[in-house]
């Protein structure tokens, strides 16, 4: 079967780039930081725990996110690439 | 020709004598501790604890009682300005005036570094960098569910020690402290103590190195008591091998950094070493790495353990609440254990039976020592079977999760209006 064949019959979910993931997940993860933050501020101190800790979860969440960015980038054979890595050699 | 007082010349056995006829309690703490230190130092050597920190530790901690036994600590601090200070003949802890703070630096041998290092958190930063270069956070995001789920679970020993502590009659701040040592992570633990519990933050630092020290002996037991043979052995289903590249990494990296950050900013500077240990890692920064894994790490652990060794003098250990967090202490470890393996079922049913659940002990994030422990364990009944990678990245999102716990006990108490800063 060609790879054309295999990405049809992936999700859709698992067809988008890797840095759909990286947005989405840091999307989340900041979002959830600044909401909950700004929410138990304002708070009694039995809440607060809670709070904190739903806005925790939201940034596991985003971290979750990027992750599937890997996997969904492990099925896609032409994007494997990667960034990053050693410096540039001195001169 | 003038008579000749032996007492007067071998002035070590006059006040030992002396302060056993005045304060026994004192006394025998003190031989006590001398004797710890001794004990520390032979198992560390033997291999029983952790050589790297118990050494320095066990040195420090027999040499600064030994000392105070010939010189009682208040003739080394006559000063007038500096008045009735805490602390041993090589530091002071409690210092906050800035004319006392450098007439006592001139003083205590050991006090810029404490002062420098200590007080500010700084030396748990240094530790959390030179951690960050060790540590692969590929083995997280190859598996983000499981081990970020394995890793709150064993929290379970954090939850429970914090309404515990405060039954038992600590105040917030203290109970909160010695709540830290359930995340089982060394800098953390002293980190939270040093932002909450000024009597307290060097008993709790120290116990808790102690118990951690012992977690490689005692968490198998708990492994066997809880994990039947025939689950314990079992081979996990092989995984396709799942290349993540450094700019993947870094990208987790940076973005974990900056959501912990902005949602604990009280805890940020131990979030920032981390990662940015994890970024100079993945970042290919071989000349940096080299020196934060390396002098850094090793000279800031050094440090830690012969800081912690000196602070422990006998006035500091005989606080009644050390009683107290001694027993909360280790049921914070024992109920994280526990987390963590109940986490680790949790898993093993959803999975249809496809997951080992001793890798839920590596959740306690204990790096990289309870990843072997469950490896170990597992070996011991099926030698070839591996769960390493998977134990590793449930420990790497354990010192992730210990962190945000520390950093919401430290946030719930400052909101309260109490703790050190």
């Amino acid at each position: 079967m060609t790879s054309e064949g295999n990405n049809r019959r992936r999700p859709l979910w698992r067809r988008l780039p890797r840095a759909f993931y990286w947005v989405t997940g840091a999307a989340v993860a900041l979002l959830g930081a600044i909401i909950f933050r700004d929410l138990a501020e304002g708070t009694p101190l039995q809440t607060q725990f809670i709070i904190w800790m739903i806005g925790s979860v939201f940034v596991f969440l985003g971290l979750v996110i990027v992750s599937i960015g890997v996997k969904a980038r492990l099925h896609d054979d032409d994007d494997d690439q990667g960034t990053g890595g050693s410096p540039p050699a001195p001169p | 020709m003038e008579q000749l007082d032996l007492l007067q010349i071998f002035q070590g056995v006059a006040t030992l004598v002396d302060s056993a006829q005045t304060e026994p309690i004192i006394f025998f703490t003190r031989i006590g501790l001398i004797l710890l230190g001794c004990a520390l130092i032979y198992l560390a050597q033997k291999g029983v604890l952790e050589a790297l920190l118990m050494v320095p530790m066990g040195l420090g901690m027999a040499a600064v009682n030994a000392a105070v036994m010939f010189v009682p600590p208040r003739m080394a601090y006559e000063i007038p300005e500096v008045g009735d200070p805490k602390g041993t003949l090589f530091l002071n802890p409690l210092i906050s005036e800035g004319d006392q703070f450098i007439t006592i630096l001139q003083i205590d041998w050991l006090q810029p570094i404490f002062s420098f290092s200590f007080s500010n958190g700084l030396i748990a930063c240094l530790i959390f960098l030179g951690i960050g270069t060790l540590l692969d956070v590929g083995f997280v995001m190859a598996r983000p569910f499981r081990s970020m789920f394995i890793a709150i679970c064993a929290e379970l020993g954090t939850v429970i020690a914090l309404p515990l502590a405060i039954m038992m009659g600590m105040s917030l701040p203290d109970a909160a402290a010695t709540a830290t040592i359930g995340g089982a992570d060394g800098p953390m633990i002293l980190f939270a103590a040093l932002m909450l519990s000024e009597e307290l933050f060097v008993p709790i630092t120290v116990v808790a190195y102690l118990y951690l020290g012992l977690i490689y002996g005692g968490y198998p037991f708990l492994i066997k008591a809880m994990v039947p043979r025939h689950i314990r052995g079992m081979k996990m289903p092989p995984e396709k091998p799942v290349n993540i590249t450094p700019g993947e990494k870094i990208v987790f990296s940076v973005i974990a950094a900056i959501a912990l950050c902005m949602l604990f900013p009280v805890a940020s500077p131990l979030f920032f070493s981390l990662f940015l240990g994890v970024i100079v890692r993945e970042a290919g920064l071989t000349h940096y790495k080299e020196v934060l894994g390396g002098p850094v790490l090793y000279g800031a652990t050094f440090f830690l353990g012969l800081l912690l060794g000196v602070l422990v003098e006998a006035s500091t250990i005989l606080n009644p609440d050390v009683l107290i967090l001694l027993v909360v202490g280790i049921l914070a470890l024992l109920f994280s254990g526990i987390g963590g393996i109940l986490g680790g079922y949790v898993l093993y049913y959803a999975t249809g039976k496809k997951y080992n659940p001793v890798i839920g002990i590596a959740g306690v994030s204990c790096i990289p020592t309870v990843a072997k422990v469950a490896q170990k364990s597992v070996s011991e009944v099926t030698p070839d079977a591996i769960v390493m990678h998977h134990a590793l990245g449930a420990s790497i999102s354990g010192v992730i999760t210990s962190a945000i716990f520390a950093a919401v006990l430290i946030s719930v108490v400052r909101a309260a209006g109490l703790g050190m800063f």
